[in-house]
C-alpha cells in the first residue's frame, strides 16, 4: 500500500492538476508540494520499515487493472535493497525539487503536472519488478524532461540542447530496448515472462547460451550507458542540463539519470553473468574516461553549471567501476554513491539555480565573494562541493571508498587512477569554483544579491544536506539495507555457471603465469565483440592483475567474493573447523567489543545477524539463507529470496555439513569442500560430472517452486 | 577499563560544540566562544581525570563500535588508547585549550569570531579523531576532516585573495599526499584484509614477510599521507602560505598539533615501516633530514615574524621524520611533545606582538619591544632558548635524543648526523636573529612607540605555556613514550650533546656579531645569490608552477579541446549533420516528376533482370 501509493500519487496529482481552473495560479505548486511532501513521508515510512535481514522482495504490491493478461504484463511493484535508498533519495529530491520550482514564472500549472508526471515515473521505474513497466516508468518520466527542457530552458543553448538530449537519450533507451527484448526471447516461447524476479529465477536456472550473453549484454551496457553518460556518450548531460530548469535538472541529474545503472545492476548483470565477464573490463576502461576525462574538462569549464554537470558525469565513472569490480563491496558501494550522487546532484543544481536566479549569470569569472553577500547559499555550496570531491561525512565519500575498496582487488591500476581523479582532480575544480565564486572581495556587481533567509526556503537544502551527512556519518543505516539484495545480484553474476567453464579453466591456467598475458581461450572467447572490443579487452587484461578472478571466486564460493587470488591462504582457515583465525576478533582479545554503531537501527533481526564469535562470516550468512528457503513454506509476508540459493549451499561451513549430508544439494557442497582442502585443482568432469549450476539448480528449483507458492501470491492493491 | 564512556565525550564534545555554534550560536560571539573554549577544556579535565583512574595504560586498549560492514570490509569506530594516544590527547586539549583562550583575546574585535570558533572545535574534533583512530580508514577519515578545518581557518578571512588562495593550496598538497596515503591503505587492507592496526601489528608479528616485495611500496604510500599532512619536503610548500590565517590558528594547527599529526601517524604505524625487507625507513630519513635543512636555510632569510616560525616549524617536523626515519620513533613524539608546547608559544608570542604592532608582521619594522611588551618578550625567549635546545630547557632532551638516534649504527649514518648539527646550528641562528631583531637594538618604526603589553586573557596563556616549555625535560614524557614504543638507545651520546651544545654555542655567536644593534640585514651581501635563493624559497614555487600545474593545465586544456570539437563537434555533429546530407540527397531523387520516377523504376528494373538472368 505505501509503495504503490508512492508511485500511483504523484499521476494521479497530476491528472488532478489537469482539471485546475487557470484563473487559481497557487494552487498547482500547493498540490505539488502537498503530493511531493506525502511522497517524501512516505519514502521515509517505507525506508523504515524495509527490513534488512531478508534478501527477497518486500512490499510486494500489483496494481490491478494496469497490466496485460494476455500478454503476462503485470504493474507489480517491489522494494529490495537495491531500490529502497534509491526510492527515498527520489522522493527527496521530488520534494526538494518542487519546493525550489517557484522560480517558474509562465505556465506554472503545466510544469508542476510534468514535474509530477516525471516524478511518478522516476519512482515507479525503480519500483517495478515488471521488465515492461520498468522500461514504460522509464520513458513516462524521460518525455516530460525533453518538454520542460525546450519550454522552460534557459541559455542560448536551449533548442540545441533539447534536441542534443532527447536524440541521445531516446537513442540510449532504443538500445536498450533493443537488448530487453533480445533478453525477452531468450526464453522459450512458453516460460516468457515480464516479471523480472521470475525472469532472473529462470536464467539463474537455465543460463543463457554465452555467445548470446555477449551480444546482449553490450547493448544494454552501451544503452543504459548511453542514459548514464557513459563516456564518450556524455557530452548531452553538461549541456543539457545546464540548459534545463532547475527542478528538471535536479530529478533528471538526481534521480533519473540512475536508471541506467539500475538497469545495469538488476538486470544485465546477474541475468548474463558471462556477458558480464566479459564486457565489465571494458567499462572499468570506459569509466576513466568519465573519472578522468570529464574531470580535466570539468577543470576548464567557464559556467558553473557545465561544471557540475561534468563533474556529475565525472562522478557516475565511479558507480561505473564499482559495477564493473563484480564483487559485494563495489557493488554495495556502487548503490551508496547511486543515492548519495542524487542527493549531490539535486543540491548543488538548486544552489545554482538559486544563484542564476538572483544574479541572472552563472559566468564563474563574474563572480567573487558571494559569500560575504549569500552566506547560507555560499556555505551550502562549500558543503556541495567538498562533498563532491569526497569528503568524510558526506555519503559521496563512503560510496566511493567501498568502490576503491572493491575494485582495487580486480582492477589495481584503474583504482589508482580513479583515486586521483576523485582526491585530486575532484578537489581541483571544485576548489576553484569555491575561490572563484563565493572567496576573495566582493564584485560590486552582487552587492544586491540576497540570501535565502526564510527558513521555509532554506529547508529543501537542509534536507538534502542532512540526508548527505546521516549516511555519511551513519553508513550502515544504508549498507546493511542494500548488502543482502547486492549479495544476490553479485552471487549470481559470479556464481559457478556451465557456460564459463572455459573462461575459468583458462584463468586457471593463468594463475602461475604472467598476469599481463590473457591465454589463448580467453582470446578466443574475446573475439566476439569485434576487433576494437579485443582490443580494449587485452588492455584491460594488462591493467587486471587477477585475471584467474572468476576462477578463484567460483572456487571459494560465492561467500567469499570480495576476496580475490591473493586471498587463497584463508581458504585454510575455511576448511578447519570455525573458532579459528577466521574471526575477527579472535586476534585481538584486549579489545572489548561494544555493540553496533547504528542508533537508527530499528529490528533486533539485526543483532541476530552479527556474527557469533569465533564463527568466521560466511557460516554465518549462508545459514542465514538457508532458513530463508526453508521456511518458505510457512507463509510470511515478504517473499523469500527469489533467486535460488545456488552457490551458498557449495560453502557450507562444517557444522551444517554433517546435517547436509544426505540432502541433494550436499553433494555439491561436498565435493566443494574437497577441493577446497586438496587446494583448487579446478573442479573436473570426473569429480563432479554434473556441472555445478544445472545439477544443483534443479533439485533447487524444485523445492523452490513448491515453497514459492504461496508467498508469491501477491497482496494485491487496496489490501 | 573504567570510565570507557569519557573517552568519546571528549572526542564529540567538541563536535557538539562547532554543531551548536554552526546552527543556533552564529549571531553570539560570548556564547560562541564559551560553547567552544568549555568543550576543549572540559576535555582537558576529563582526560586528566581518566589517566589519573586508568593509569596511562588502560585495561582493554580499544573500544569500538561497527560503522561499516559489508562483506569483507569491516571498518570500526574504535578509540585506542596507549599513551601514545593519551599523551596526544593532553596535548592536543591542553595546549589546544589554553590557544582557544588566547583566541578569544586575539579575535575579539573580529565579526566572524563565531565562525572562527566553529571552525576550531571542528579542527578540535578532528584532531581528536587521528589521535583516538584505531584503524586506517577512521583515521583517513579524520585525517581529510582536519585538512577540511584547516582549509576552513587558513580561508577564516576568505575575502582577501591571498587567503582565499593559500586555503586552496594547503588543501590541494595535502589532497596530493593523500593519494597515496590512500593507495597504501588500500594496499595494506588488500594484504592482510583488516584495517585495525593492532591486527595488522599482531599478524606482522607472525609474518614479517607478510607483505613480501610490496613492503617497501607500502611504507612510502604510507608515508605519502605524512609528506603531505607534516609538510615535508616536496610537498612542504603550503605551511608558510598558511599562515595567512589567523595567528592562533597558525599556533594551534600549524605549529603544535596538525602538521604533527604526520609525525604521530608514523609513529602510530611504526611496525609497518619498520619491517626487515623494506627500505622506506631510509627514505624516510632522507626526506626528513633534507627538509630540515632546507627549511632551516631558507628561515634565515625570511622577514615576516610568522613565516620565520613556519619555516622553523617544517625544520623541527623534518627533525622528527628523521627521528622515525632512524628508527626511533620515541625521540620523535618526545620533541613532538615539547615542539608542540614551545612553538605554540612562539606562534602566541608572535600573535601577542603582531596585536601590538597594528598586523605589522616584518622584523626589520619592529625593535625595542623587549621593555614595551615584558611578558611576551620573556616568555618568547624562553620559548626561543628552548627550540634551540639550550639545557635544561624541554628542547635540549628531544632534540638531543634525534641527534643521538642518527648515530645508532643499524639505522643511522654519519651523513645525517653531520645535517642534523647543523640544522641545530641553523635553529640557533634564525632564531637568535628574530630575537635580536624583533625585541633588541633601536625601534625601526612608529609602530613600535603605541605598542603595549596584550591584556591578560592573552598573557596567561602564554605563561601557562612557558611552564612545560622550560620543564618539559623532567615530567617522565621521554619514559612514556620509551615504554610503549622501545627504548632505541639509552643515555645521551656524548658526540651528541657536544655536538649540539657546540652548535647553540656557534649559532648564537654568529647571529650577535651579525645582529646586535642591526639596522638591516647583512646577511645578503655577505652571501650573495645563496641569500637570495633563500629568500626565494629556493624557487620551489615557481618550479610547481611551471611543471606540475602547467603540466595538469595542459591536459584539461587538452581534454576541454578534444571534448568540445572532437567529441561534441566532429563525431555528434559529425553524425548529425551526415545524416541531415543524407536526408537532403534523398529529397534529389523525390522530384515529382514523373518521367523521372519512370526512368528511376525502368532502370532498377533492368539491374534487377540483369543480376537475375543476364548473368
Amino acid at each position: 500500500m505505501t509503495l504503490a501509493l508512492l508511485i500511483l500519487l504523484p499521476f494521479l496529482a497530476a491528472i488532478g492538476l489537469a482539471f485546475v481552473p487557470k484563473e487559481n495560479e497557487g494552487t498547482p505548486r500547493v498540490i505539488a508540494l502537498l503530493t511531493t511532501f506525502f511522497g517524501l513521508l512516505l519514502g521515509v515510512k517505507l525506508f523504515w520499515q524495509f527490513d534488512a535481514a531478508q534478501t527477497g522482495y518486500q512490499f510486494v504490491t500489483t496494481i490491478p487493472g494496469l497490466g496485460a493478461e494476455a500478454l503476462g504484463i503485470h504493474c507489480r511493484l517491489g522494494v529490495d535493497g537495491l531500490n529502497v535508498g534509491l526510492l527515498l533519495m527520489g522522493a527527496i529530491v521530488a520534494f526538494a525539487a518542487t519546493c525550489v520550482a517557484r522560480d517558474i514564472g509562465e505556465r506554472a500549472k503545466e510544469f508542476y503536472l510534468l514535474l509530477l508526471t516525471m516524478t511518478g515515473g522516476i519512482l515507479g521505474a525503480f519500483a517495478s519488478l515488471d521488465l515492461f513497466y520498468f522500461y514504460f516508468f522509464h520513458e513516462l518520466a524521460l518525455i516530460p524532461t525533453f518538454i520542460m527542457i525546450g519550454v522552460w530552458g534557459r541559455g542560448e543553448d536551449k533548442n540545441y540542447a533539447t534536441f542534443k538530449i532527447t536524440m541521445y537519450l531516446s537513442l540510449g533507451a532504443l538500445i536498450a530496448l533493443f537488448g530487453l527484448i533480445a533478453l525477452y526471447l531468450q526464453m522459450p516461447a512458453g516460460q516468457r515472462t515480464f516479471d523480472i524476479p521470475a525472469m532472473t529465477q529462470y536464467f539463474a536456472g537455465q543460463r543463457m547460451a554465452a555467445q548470446a550473453q555477449q551480444l546482449i549484454f553490450p547493448a544494454l551496457m552501451f544503452g543504459f550507458g548511453i542514459l548514464v553518460s557513459l563516456w564518450p556518450f556524455h557530452t548531452w548531460a553538461p549541456l543539457g542540463y545546464g540548459a534545463a530548469p532547475t527542478a528538471t535538472a535536479m530529478l533528471h541529474a538526481g534521480v533519473l539519470k540512475k536508471f541506467g545503472l539500475y538497469g545495469l545492476i538488476r538486470v544485465a548483470v546477474p541475468l548474463m553473468p558471462d556477458g558480464a565477464k566479459q564486457w565489465l573490463g571494458v567499462l572499468a576502461l570506459l569509466c576513466l574516461g568519465n573519472i578522468l576525462y570529464c574531470g580535466l574538462v570539468a577543470m576548464r569549464q567557464k559556467d558553473l553549471n557545465l561544471l557540475i554537470g561534468n563533474s556529475s558525469v565525472a562522478h557516475m565513472g565511479f558507480v561505473f567501476l564499482g559495477i564493473a569490480s563484480l564483487n559485494l563491496i563495489g557493488v554495495t558501494g556502487a548503490v551508496v554513491i547511486m543515492v548519495a550522487h542524487g542527493l549531490l546532484a539535486a543540491v548543488s543544481f538548486a544552489l545554482s539555480g538559486y544563484i542564476y536566479q538572483q544574479a541572472r549569470t552563472l559566468e564563474i569569472s563574474r563572480m567573487g565573494g558571494l559569500l560575504q553577500q549569500v552566506p547560507f547559499v555560499g556555505m551550502a555550496l562549500t558543503m556541495a562541493m567538498l562533498a563532491g570531491c569526497g569528503l568524510p561525512g558526506f555519503a559521496n565519500f563512503v560510496g566511493e571508498s567501498m568502490v576503491f575498496f572493491g575494485a582495487w582487488k580486480t582492477f589495481p591500476v584503474v583504482t589508482a587512477l580513479a583515486c586521483w581523479g576523485a582526491l585530486v582532480i575532484g578537489a581541483v575544480y571544485m576548489l576553484r569554483a569555491v575561490r572563484n565564486i563565493l572567496h576573495g572581495p566582493l564584485v560590486d556587481d552582487w552587492k544586491d544579491l540576497r540570501d535565502l533567509s526564510n527558513l521555509w526556503r532554506r529547508l529543501p537544502f537542509a534536507v538534502l544536506l542532512f540526508t548527505l551527512l546521516l549516511f555519511g556519518f551513519f553508513p550502515r543505516l544504508l549498507t546493511d539495507k542494500i548488502r543482502a539484495s547486492a549479495e544476490v545480484i553479485v552471487n549470481m553474476a559470479n556464481g559457478g555457471m556451465p557456460g564459463n567453464r572455459a573462461a575459468n579453466q583458462a584463468g586457471h591456467s593463468n594463475t602461475t603465469g604472467l598476469a599481463g598475458e590473457p591465454s589463448q581461450d580467453q582470446r578466443s572467447l574475446s573475439l566476439h565483440p569485434g576487433p576494437i572490443a579485443v582490443e580494449l579487452w587485452t588492455f584491460s587484461g594488462v591493467l587486471n592483475r587477477n585475471p584467474n578472478l572468476t576462477l578463484t571466486q567460483k572456487a571459494l564460493g560465492s561467500e567469499t567474493l570480495g576476496f580475490g587470488a591473493g586471498e587463497l591462504h584463508r581458504l585454510d582457515s575455511m576448511a578447519v573447523p570455525p573458532g579459528g583465525e577466521g574471526a575477527k576478533g579472535a586476534s585481538h582479545e584486549s579489545v572489548s567489543r561494544t555493540v553496533a554503531f547504528t542508533p537508527f537501527q530499528r529490528s533486533t533481526a539485526e543483532s541476530a545477524h552479527k556474527q557469533p564469535k569465533g564463527c568466521g562470516p560466511h557460516s554465518f550468512r549462508f545459514k542465514d539463507r538457508g532458513h530463508g528457503s526453508q521456511a518458505a513454506d510457512v507463509s510470511h509476508e515478504p517473499i523469500p529470496s527469489p533467486y535460488p540459493p545456488q552457490q551458498p549451499d557449495s560453502t557450507a561451513d562444517n557444522t551444517d555439513y554433517a546435517d547436509k549430508n544426505s540432502s541433494p544439494s550436499a553433494k555439491s557442497a561436498k565435493s566443494v569442500v574437497k577441493e577446497l582442502v586438496q587446494g583448487f585443482n579446478g573442479r573436473d568432469a570426473a569429480e563432479n560430472p554434473l556441472p555445478e549450476g544445472e545439477g544443483q539448480s534443479e533439485g533447487e528449483r524444485g523445492s523452490e517452486q513448491s515453497g514459492r507458492a504461496s508467498p508469491l501470491e501477491d497482496r494485491s492493491f487496496g489490501e | 577499563m573504567k570510565l570507557q564512556v569519557l573517552p568519546w565525550l571528549i572526542l564529540f564534545l567538541p563536535l557538539l560544540a562547532a554543531a551548536g555554534i554552526t546552527l543556533f550560536t552564529l549571531n553570539n560571539r560570548e556564547r560562541s566562544a564559551g560553547l567552544s573554549i568549555g568543550a576543549i577544556v572540559l576535555g582537558f579535565v576529563l582526560t586528566l581525570f581518566f589517566i589519573a583512574v586508568n593509569d596511562w595504560e588502560p585495561a582493554g586498549k580499544e573500544t569500538v563500535a561497527s560503522w561499516l560492514e559489508v562483506g569483507p570490509l569491516q571498518v570500526d569506530f574504535g578509540l585506542r588508547l596507549d599513551p601514545l594516544s593519551l599523551m596526544m590527547l593532553l596535548i592536543v586539549t591542553g595546549v589546544g585549550g589554553a590557544i582557544h583562550i588566547y583566541s578569544y583575546g586575539y579575535m575579539h574585535e573580529d565579526r566572524g569570531v563565531a565562525r572562527y570558533f566553529a571552525g576550531l572545535s571542528l579542527f578540535t574534533f578532528s584532531m581528536l579523531g587521528i589521535v583516538l583512530a584505531n584503524n586506517f580508514l577512521q583515521l583517513f577519515i579524520f585525517w581529510e576532516l582536519v585538512g577540511l578545518s584547516s582549509y576552513v581557518l587558513i580561508g577564516f578571512w576568505f575575502e582577501r585573495p591571498s587567503a582565499a588562495a593559500a586555503s586552496k593550496k594547503a588543501f590541494l598538497t595535502n589532497r596530493l599526499g593523500d593519494f597515496g596515503f590512500l593507495l597504501g591503505i588500500l594496499l595494506v587492507w588488500d594484504t592482510f584484509g583488516t584495517l585495525n592496526f593492532s591486527s595488522i601489528q599482531v599478524e606482522l608479528i607472525r609474518n614479517p614477510a607478510a607483505l613480501g616485495s610490496l613492503a617497501t611500496i607500502a611504507g612510502l604510500l604510507i608515508f605519502c599521507g605524512a609528506v603531505g599532512k607534516s609538510a615535508q619536503f616536496p610537498l612542504h610548500v603550503w605551511l608558510p602560505d598558511a599562515m595567512e590565517g589567523p595567528t592562533p590558528v597558525s599556533a594551534l594547527i600549524h605549529a603544535a598539533t596538525m602538521v604533527a599529526a604526520g609525525v604521530y601517524m608514523l609513529c602510530r604505524v611504526f611496525f609497518l615501516l619498520d619491517l626487515p625487507d623494506s627500505h622506506a625507513l631510509e627514505v624516510i630519513a632522507w626526506i626528513g633530514g633534507i627538509t630540515a635543512l632546507l627549511a632551516a636555510l631558507i628561515a634565515t632569510q625570511q622577514n615576516d615574524i610568522k613565516r620565520i616560525l613556519a619555516y622553523s616549524t617544517l625544520s623541527q617536523l623534518g627533525y622528527m621524520v628523521l627521528a622515525v626515519g632512524v628508527a626511533s620513533p620515541a625521540p620523535a613524539m618526545y620533541h613532538l611533545t615539547t615542539h608542540a608546547f614551545f612553538k605554540a608559544l612562539l606562534f602566541l608570542g608572535a600573535g601577542s606582538v603582531i596585536h601590538a604592532m597594528h598586523h605589522e608582521q616584518d622584523i626589520w619594522k619592529m625593535g625595542a619591544l623587549r621593555r614595551r611588551m615584558p611578558v611576551t618578550f620573556w616568555t618568547f625567549l624562553l620559548a626561543s632558548l628552548a627550540l634551540c635546545g639550550l639545557p635544561p630547557l624541554s628542547g635540549f632532551f628531544s632534540k638531543d635524543e634525534i641527534i643521538a638516534a642518527t648515530l645508532t649504527p643499524e639505522h643511522g649514518h654519519p651523513a645525517l648526523f653531520v645535517l642534523a648539527v647543523m640544522v641545530a646550528l641553523l635553529t640557533t641562528f634564525y632564531m637568535s636573529r628574530l630575537v635580536l631583531v624583533a625585541f633588541f637594538g633601536p625601534a625601526k618604526s612608529h609602530g613600535v612607540d603605541h605598542a603595549h603589553e596584550s591584556p591578560k586573557v592573552m598573557t596567561v596563556p602564554l605563561l601557562a605555556l612557558a611552564v612545560p616549555s622550560v620543564l618539559g625535560g623532567f615530567f617522565g614524557i621521554a619514559e612514556l613514550y620509551g615504554h610503549q614504543l622501545g627504548e632505541t638507545h639509552s643515555g645521551y651520546h656524548v658526540l651528541a650533546v657536544v655536538a649540539s651544545l657546540g652548535a647553540v654555542i656557534f649559532g648564537l655567536a654568529f647571529a650577535l656579531g651579525l645582529y646586535w644593534n642591526a639596522a638591516q640585514d647583512p646577511l645578503p651581501e655577505k652571501l650573495g645569490a645563496l641569500a637570495q635563493a633563500a629568500r626565494n624559497r629556493f624557487y620551489f614555487d615557481e618550479l610547481y608552477e611551471a611543471t606540475v600545474i602547467k603540466f595538469q593545465e595542459i591536459a584539461a586544456a587538452i581534454a576541454a579541446w578534444f571534448d568540445e570539437w572532437i567529441v561534441a563537434g566532429l563525431l555528434v555533429r559529425g553524425a548529425h549533420g551526415a545524416t541531415e546530407l543524407f536526408g537532403r540527397g534523398l529529397r534529389l531523387a523525390q522530384t515529382g516528376n514523373l518521367q523521372t520516377y519512370a526512368f528511376l523504376f525502368v532502370l532498377s528494373a533492368a539491374v534487377v533482370l540483369y543480376f537475375m538472368i543476364g548473368r
